[in-house]
């Protein structure tokens, strides 16, 4: 602890030594006790704080007891709950039934070989008359 | 028997207890009307802050961890605290202090008539010399000169470092003892 630190501290909390950090509380003490060029300070700084005193605190008189009934009848907003990205339960029952069953069809449809048959089908057919036309367009 | 902790009032409080958060507002108004008054310097802004911070207590509450601080019933101090600093902060400053109200209230049982005129002007001098202060300086002359807080508490609510906190207070008191010089001791009459 150094003169300066105790300048530092008086300059900053005052003269009410019991405002100072206590863990520099004591060294200080005992630094300012034997540096009587600190003394000036020190009785400035308390000149001041008497000053202070004398402000009267402006703190609204509140009664707790009308301010806690009064703030926890607001309501809260719901919770933010974080929810899963899939969950099987909020699909419900029908949605997967229904989903089921699209399923179920479309292997049956494609197992049976007849979509096959009639996309190959059109497929064809489409393709001749593309040809037909490309041929009919050169002869022009 | 034991007191119970802040952070199991605020838990209880989270969980519809009334009466907890009763207990919490009782335990915390005095000293958060009185930090907001000397911030505010205004009796109704200071009212409607702390009923403000308080609020945001209660919607807290559901959702409070208490790990803001790891210093026990100390926390949930210090988080009013804070809110309590920041609201006054964030606050438009709508009208001055009032001197005249401030002055009336010196409290003197038995004062004489020179005692009580002279007390008076010196109330509303202090008052309007810390109005002056910018608002960071005001609220750290607020929180470690009349609330009495350490200076950790203090750097705490306020969200900087002590020695941060320390140069605040520094030009603090340096602007109000430029301010105040010539205000003579309590007691030595001129």
């Amino acid at each position: 602890m150094t003169p300066r630190r105790v300048a530092e501290l008086i300059a900053a909390y005052g003269a009410a030594t019991e405002r100072w950090p206590q863990a520099e509380r004591a060294a200080a003490l005992a630094v300012l006790e034997r540096t009587p060029a600190l003394r000036a300070e020190f009785e400035q700084a308390a000149v001041l704080d008497a000053a202070l005193n004398r402000w009267p605190c402006p703190a609204p008189q509140l009664d707790a007891v009308a301010l806690a009934a009064h703030v926890s009848a607001a309501p809260r907003p719901r919770a933010a709950v974080r929810r899963p990205f899939f969950k099987l339960s909020s699909f419900g029952w029908p949605n997967a039934a229904g989903l089921a069953a699209a399923a179920l069809a479309g292997f049956l449809v494609g197992w049976s070989g007849l979509d096959a048959d009639y996309s190959g089908a059109q497929t064809d057919s489409v393709d001749q008359q593309v040809v037909a036309s490309v041929v009919e367009d050169a002869t022009w | 028997m034991l007191e119970i902790s802040d952070d199991d009032l605020m838990r209880a409080a989270g969980t519809g207890d009334r009466a907890a958060f009763g207990t919490l507002v009782a335990r915390h108004l005095q000293r958060m009307a009185s930090l907001a008054g000397r911030i505010t310097g205004n009796r109704g802004d200071a009212e409607e802050i702390v009923q403000e911070a308080f609020l945001r207590a209660w919607l807290k509450a559901p959702t409070w961890l208490g790990r803001e601080d790891r210093t026990g019933s100390a926390a949930f101090g210090t988080w009013l605290g804070r809110v309590v600093v920041n609201l006054c902060l964030d606050r438009k400053r709508k009208a001055v202090p009032l001197p005249i109200e401030a002055a009336a209230e010196v409290a003197d049982p038995k004062p004489d008539a020179f005692a009580a005129t002279a007390g008076s002007e010196v109330a509303a001098r202090v008052a309007k010399a810390v109005a002056a202060l910018p608002d960071r300086q005001r609220a750290a002359i607020a929180l470690c000169h009349y609330e009495g807080l350490s200076n950790i508490e203090a750097a705490a609510m306020l969200d900087v470092t002590v020695g941060a906190l320390e140069s605040l207070l520094v030009r603090a008191r340096k602007s109000l003892r430029a301010a105040l010089a010539d205000i003579a001791p309590e007691g030595s009459h001129p």
